[in-house]
């Protein structure tokens, strides 16, 4: 049996930034081990310091009783280690990229043979080993890490985030493959900021500032939420329901769940008292299953900002709720003879939350930039307010607010020089620019951070500005894409309070994402497949397609293999 | 084009050109990208890139020792270009010294040198030069020439029996017939080298005189002075442009900026006015190191010089641009331009002249911006020229502006 | 850990696939090439070929019409008659002509009292151009001066004959010397240039993480970014020789031996700079910046290809010592032009094996299979 033993290991970064505070402890084979925690916790510092890669500032370890830095050359026959950023050739094939690991391996004859067949097997990547690296999706990319890393036949796996950026499908395949592996003995450590994976695991290390706050099975984390969650229904406007609730002080936490919220207590309260002052008088409170999140939130100290400051700042967009404010009819993309997004059908209402939801490669952010007016139209129409943003006058532009992927600031402009910039750009000037600025600061609590840039900032605190600079000029209708990914969950349920707070302002919001927790938050749901349209609805009416009790994910891989099916048949 | 006067537009690129100087200002690695290669230029290339022959060596092989060749070797040694004089004893010193690179030219006095001088017959001179540096040998060789003829000049006037028509030969006899008034401003006649300006090459006083205008002493920094100010220019508005457009598509806020209201012609003046002001405050450093520093005097116009520079700058935007329309990473925009750049400076006849090209080249740098730039600094600097000259150049610079600024535009527009 | 070397051959491999499927490094080591050595064979002449020049008769006479014969007569000047000074002197200005002859209004009684002046002015601003422009006119003025005397059997002329000989280049061709050069520059940019874009490359992507967590050694990194980029300047060198010798007729005099074991040895130089900047920056635009700064400009400024480096001043002259490509170029001259002489090549030499020993020294040293 393999272990690795640390001991009192400490990391620093120059002169004060502890990125591993002390850390004893010994991970056995025993199933995959969770790496968990927020961005900048100190995941990837610890596994590069269990390969080798960095040194440790203070105290030893052994992985598999070698000492990563003295016994490189035995460690590096007995470890797997599957670093974070994409690591494959991309103008390598599929096979030039094993045979090449193969060969630093000096994996050779028969034996190299086995293992090619039963990794492509494994990997289901046997029909694509011509195709160049770079042009697989996703989830086929890291399935081939996993399979470049897996050549060696390593005694100790090490993943850095192997889920990030794959579809959920992609990410079943994953821990498929992981726990059969583990089955067979072999020490895993899998880190990831997905909670949600964190369920899987036998063991959970969870990271926060370098620290280790909690070592165990994940139920054992879960159960610290027991008794506390509550599923509310409620013929009353979910969303209204959830921002009431965050406001009281028994609530530690909430989210939207479809048309319901779950609402998690503080210890010792009771749900009486918050139903009581509840608005609403047709509430139902169920008690119901907590979840890694839930305790991992708790765990934290709960949400801290409860109320978005939006809600005061923004104005009010009358309008029916019945005008359709974004439109696809009929929208194609064709890249040579490939079909990204392929007659896709959509309306959007006034205040509404409209989720874009797919596998990677589905021609999602495609269709979404589409949208946006950020790539040509092939045939069809994308209209907002009615026209085709590629084409039309800056006066509809001046209506929309836009949040990109990795929150496009300008990193070497300031926190205030980035607020004047997109209040200039979009045409804010003189006194009116400045009270505009202003407002936006003591909102999102910027005053401290005015003469830093977005690099030195945590990514939260980016996302804040990126949002902050999006919403400037007060626009009717908000694309975001990917507006979470990579953030720790407490950040991302701040933010979805604050666009909650907006579209109750009557603010229309596009959205695209990964995360299934965050598909619940939409009013309704494009499942794009293919470049297909293959479900529309609301998060119920989807998940009734598929079950009474489906869960989000469930819903999306169920809806997205059928139309596979359907597809190929 | 009428929402031009608009306030909130003028307010829009305002603000773009704000960002676009304060993302060059704020970022240590631009700001050593823009002023680093400025430095090193200033410093270096007016004394490195010189086509000038100094501080050569010269050669001397005589198989017999006497008057005319110690006089001879005397003049030589006192020739400013050259600091070193060798003398050589045999014929296998002489191979050894241009093989070897000893000497860049050995002067070969045949034994009957002399005899034959002296005699009244015509000796031989042999100057043999290293080929591997043709231009330069070739300048020394056109050094050691004019000593020779001096040499004679002198000599035959020394002699007893030479008639000459005139008794007084004046050496430094310049012509009233020449100048002209509006000439004045340009340096002449500055005769501080023995050798240099004049030729009297036979024994009476008929003469070639010359001068160099712009330029008296022949000084290479003068040519590379202003040279320069067109090599750094090009360097800063390609760097400008090109790079700022791939590192924000590669940040994703041109994204940003194609969803704002902001037209695309707006966010093109938005990287063209950066860059200009960049590339005029990069000449600046320039036109101040040579005026004050080098201490090459300015002969024309400055507000005229400034209005070329500006120009100048709008005629590379195109070129720029049109890289930035095309490439999607930096690094990719960074070889283009080293593509685009290398050539067009070396074909702007900034190493050698345009006219030594070939016809059919000499037509392709029509289109080379740097090439009418290159024509115009030296005008107005060295030149004092004035307006109608420069317009001749100047034109060319706008038909490319309007040309490859529109071709541009119409990528821009379309991929971006 | 041991070396091994079919993983060497493995890292070769992939790295040469690499190259071959990226446009961006074959635009760096075969495009950028060719239009170089395109640029210095055609475009980049130092030898004035045809020079126009002005020519102001202020009086048509015998002498001044015998003086316009012999411009006309040689192969180096093509006269362009103007009828007013301003006219030349516009001309001057915008550089369509190169110098201005004037034949002044007495010049035939002024001949007679053998007293004549003619005035040149050349064109400063181009200094290399008035440089001819004099040494051709002087020839010209001569050769005059001696038709005169004959036709008019005044005192025959016992003047010292000088005999010009080009050793190596009797023609004195530019492109001869400049050739040869060229070949330095483009051995700079792929040695330099590409590598450190190439390795800087594998740390941004990750690959370089990648690589780190399996047996690989030190050496075999190194080996393996040397070998093939040094393979990669050989190929460019087997074309740029090619094209220099059979199609822009630049004799080659050395033995190709030495050719390649000079070639090896820069080649090798400008590799260990280009990894050790990669290394120490680890991001593409920043070794792209210094690879430019460090590498590109002073083989072209400091080199001595163009530009004399013994016309330079002394602390100029100084810089040049560490500059390696001032080495190569010599060694590629005297190959080229002089053949194998063993002296100069060996001083040459010796500094660029210093040069190479201590580049390769330091990289390894900098080269850490850790990330930190």
């Amino acid at each position: 049996m393999n272990q690795i033993i640390l001991h009192h290991i400490e990391k620093q970064f120059g002169q004060d930034t502890l990125a591993i505070k002390p850390l004893s402890l010994t991970i056995n084979s025993d199933g995959v081990t969770g790496l968990v925690g927020p961005d900048g916790a100190g995941k990837t510092t610890l596994l590069r310091m269990m390969d080798g890669l960095l040194s440790p500032t203070q105290g030893n370890m052994t992985v598999a009783g070698l000492n990563p830095l003295d016994d490189r050359a035995s460690l590096r026959a007995i470890l797997g280690y599957m670093p974070q950023k994409f690591s494959l050739y991309e103008n390598l094939t599929v096979a030039e990229n094993l045979n090449l690991f193969a060969d630093l391996r000096q994996i050779h004859g028969q034996t190299r043979q086995d293992r090619f067949d039963k990794l492509l097997a494994f990997t289901d990547l046997a029909r694509f080993t011509d195709r160049l690296a770079g042009k697989l999706s996703g989830g086929m990319k890291q399935k081939l890490g996993l399979a470049c890393t897996l050549l060696g036949n390593p005694q100790v796996l090490l993943l850095d985030e192997p889920g990030v950026g794959v579809d959920p499908i992609s990410r079943q395949e994953l821990w498929k493959m992981v726990h059969s592996l583990a089955n067979e003995g072999m020490l895993i450590i899998w880190s990831t900021s997905y909670l949600d994976e964190a369920e899987q695991c036998q063991d959970i290390l969870l990271l926060n500032q370098g620290e280790l706050i909690f070592r165990g099975k994940p139920t054992h984390l879960t159960q610290r939420v027991e008794g506390r969650v509550y599923a509310l229904k409620s013929t009353y406007s979910h969303r209204q329901l959830l921002l009431d609730a965050l406001k009281l002080p028994a609530i530690s936490d909430g989210v939207i769940e479809g048309n319901d919220i779950r609402l998690i207590l503080k210890p010792e309260q009771p749900i009486e008292p918050v139903i009581a002052a509840l608005p609403s008088h047709d509430i139902t409170a169920t008690p119901t299953q907590g979840r890694f999140e839930d305790a991992f939130i708790d765990l934290l100290g709960g949400i801290k900002q409860k109320q978005s400051v939006l809600t005061q700042i923004m104005p009010t967009f009358n309008g029916s709720p019945n005008d359709i404010v974004i439109e696809a009819k009929g929208l194609t993309r064709t890249f040579g003879t490939f079909t990204a997004t392929d007659h896709v059908n959509f309306s959007v209402k006034r205040g509404e939350i409209f989720g874009l939801l797919g596998p990677n490669g589905a021609g999602k952010s495609t269709t979404f930039k589409m949208m946006c007016g950020l790539l040509s139209i092939s045939a069809g129409q994308a209209l907002v307010l009615g026209l085709d943003l590629k084409k039309s006058a800056a006066q509809v532009r001046q209506k929309l607010g836009y949040m990109a992927q990795r929150f496009s600031l300008y990193d070497k402009l300031t926190v205030q020089q980035n607020l004047a910039f997109f209040s200039g750009i979009y045409g804010l000037m003189g006194r009116q620019q400045k009270a505009r600025s202003q407002e936006m600061i003591s909102a999102f609590n910027f005053q401290s951070i005015l003469d830093k840039t977005p690099a030195e900032l945590p990514l939260g605190f980016k996302q804040r500005l990126a949002l902050a600079c999006a919403l400037m000029h007060n626009p009717e209708i908000v694309f975001l894409d990917e507006p979470t990914s990579g953030v720790d969950p407490i950040t991302r349920r701040e933010f979805w309070i604050h666009i909650n707070s907006l579209v109750s302002k009557g603010v229309t919001v596009m959205v695209t994402t990964h995360f299934m927790d965050e598909a619940e938050y939409c009013d309704r749901i494009a499942l794009v497949n293919r470049g297909k349209l293959i479900a529309l609805g609301s998060p119920n009416e989807l998940k009734q397609k598929v079950g009474e009790n489906a869960t989000m994910e469930q819903t999306f891989i169920q809806l997205v293999l059928d139309s596979e099916s359907k597809m190929t048949a | 084009m009428i929402t031009f006067i608009n306030p909130t537009t003028f307010h829009r690129i305002f603000t773009l050109i704000k960002k676009e100087l304060l993302l060059l200002w704020q970022d240590k690695q631009t700001r050593i990208i823009l002023i680093i290669p400025v430095i090193i230029q200033v410093v270096l290339f007016p004394f490195a890139a010189t086509l000038n022959v100094n501080n050569a060596t010269i050669a001397v092989f005589r198989q017999t020792v006497d008057q005319p060749t110690t006089d001879i070797i005397a003049r030589l040694a006192h020739v400013n270009n050259f600091s070193h004089v060798l003398v050589l004893d045999s014929q296998q010193a002489v191979e050894d010294a241009i093989n070897q690179q000893k000497a860049l030219v050995v002067v070969q006095f045949p034994a009957d040198f002399s005899r034959k001088l002296l005699t009244g017959q015509s000796p031989q001179l042999q100057i043999i030069l290293d080929g591997r540096k043709s231009n330069s040998s070739q300048i020394a060789a056109n050094y050691v020439q004019q000593v020779i003829t001096q040499y004679q000049h002198d000599f035959l006037r020394e002699q007893p029996n030479y008639q000459s028509n005139n008794q007084k030969p004046n050496l430094n006899n310049t012509p009233n017939n020449t100048q002209n008034g509006d000439q004045n401003s340009t340096p002449n006649s500055n005769q501080n080298s023995l050798y240099n300006p004049i030729y009297n090459s036979s024994p009476n006083n008929n003469q070639l005189v010359i001068r160099h205008w712009f330029n008296a002493n022949l000084d290479y920094q003068y040519f590379v002075l202003p040279s320069l100010v067109a090599l750094i220019t090009t360097i800063g508005v390609m760097i400008v442009t090109s790079l700022s457009v791939a590192r924000e598509r590669e940040q994703g806020t041109l994204d940003q900026l194609r969803v704002s209201p902001l037209t695309t012609l707006q966010i093109f003046i938005g990287k063209a006015i950066p860059a200009i002001i960049v590339a005029t405050l990069q000449s600046t450093i320039v036109l101040i190191a040579g005026i004050l520093f080098y201490q090459i005097p300015f002969q024309g116009s400055l507000i005229v010089y400034y209005l070329c520079i500006i120009s100048y700058g709008l005629s590379l935007i195109g070129f720029g641009l049109f890289i930035s329309a095309l490439c999607s990473t930096q690094q990719q925009a960074f070889i283009a331009i080293i593509v685009f750049m290398v050539p067009a400076v070396l074909l702007s006849g900034y190493i050698s002249p345009v006219e030594n090209m070939p016809r059919v080249l000499q037509y392709l740098t029509e289109i080379n911006p740097v090439r009418h730039f290159t024509e115009i600094t030296k005008q107005i600097y060295l030149k004092g020229a004035d307006f109608t000259i420069i317009w001749h150049s100047l034109w060319k610079l706008y038909a490319i502006t309007l040309f490859m600024g529109s071709f541009a535009y119409y990528l821009f527009k379309k991929l971006i | 850990m041991t070396f091994s070397f079919a993983r060497t051959l493995t890292l070769c491999r992939k790295e040469s696939k690499l190259i071959l499927r990226d446009p961006s490094s074959l635009l760096i080591a075969v495009i950028i090439p060719l239009l170089l050595l395109f640029i210095f064979g055609y475009g980049i002449n130092l030898d004035s070929n045809k020079l126009r020049i002005g020519v102001l008769v202020e009086q048509q006479s015998q002498p001044a019409n015998a003086f316009l014969h012999v411009l006309n007569g040689s192969p180096y000047i093509e006269p362009i008659i103007g009828s007013h000074r301003a006219e030349l002197v516009q001309k001057l200005n915008r550089s369509e002509i190169r110098g201005i002859v004037v034949i002044p209004v007495n010049f035939a009684q002024q001949f007679a009292t053998q007293h004549a002046t003619i005035q040149l002015i050349t064109d400063g601003s181009e200094p290399n151009i008035a440089n001819f422009v004099q040494a051709y006119m002087s020839a010209i003025w001569q050769i005059w001066l001696q038709q005169q005397n004959e036709d008019t059997l005044t005192t025959p002329p016992t003047g010292i004959q000088t005999e010009l000989r080009y050793w190596f280049n009797s023609a004195a061709i530019s492109q001869y010397f400049i050739l040869p050069g060229a070949i330095t520059i483009i051995m700079t940019v792929i040695g330099s240039i590409l590598t450190s874009l190439v390795i800087a490359r594998e740390w941004e992507s990750g690959t370089m993480e990648a690589l780190l967590s399996t047996p690989m050694t030190k050496l075999e990194l190194l080996l393996s970014k040397l070998l093939p980029y040094y393979l990669l300047g050989l190929i460019a060198l087997v074309i740029c020789f090619i094209i220099t010798v059979f199609i822009m007729h630049v004799p080659f005099r050395g033995s190709l031996l030495l050719l390649l074991l000079t070639s090896s040895l820069f080649l090798f130089t400008v590799l260990g700079l280009g990894l050790l900047i990669s290394t120490l920056t680890r991001n593409q635009f920043n070794a792209a910046m210094i690879a430019l700064n460090v590498a590109f400009l002073p083989s072209v400024m400091l080199s001595g290809f163009v530009f004399e480096v013994d016309s330079m001043p002394l602390l100029v002259r100084l810089a040049t010592y560490i500059i390696p490509a001032r080495y190569y170029v010599n060694i590629m001259q005297t190959l080229f032009l002089a053949g194998d002489i063993g002296s100069v090549l060996m001083i040459n030499v010796l500094f660029l094996v210093i040069f190479m020993v201590l580049l390769l020294t330091i990289t390894i040293k900098k080269t850490r299979l850790q990330l930190d």
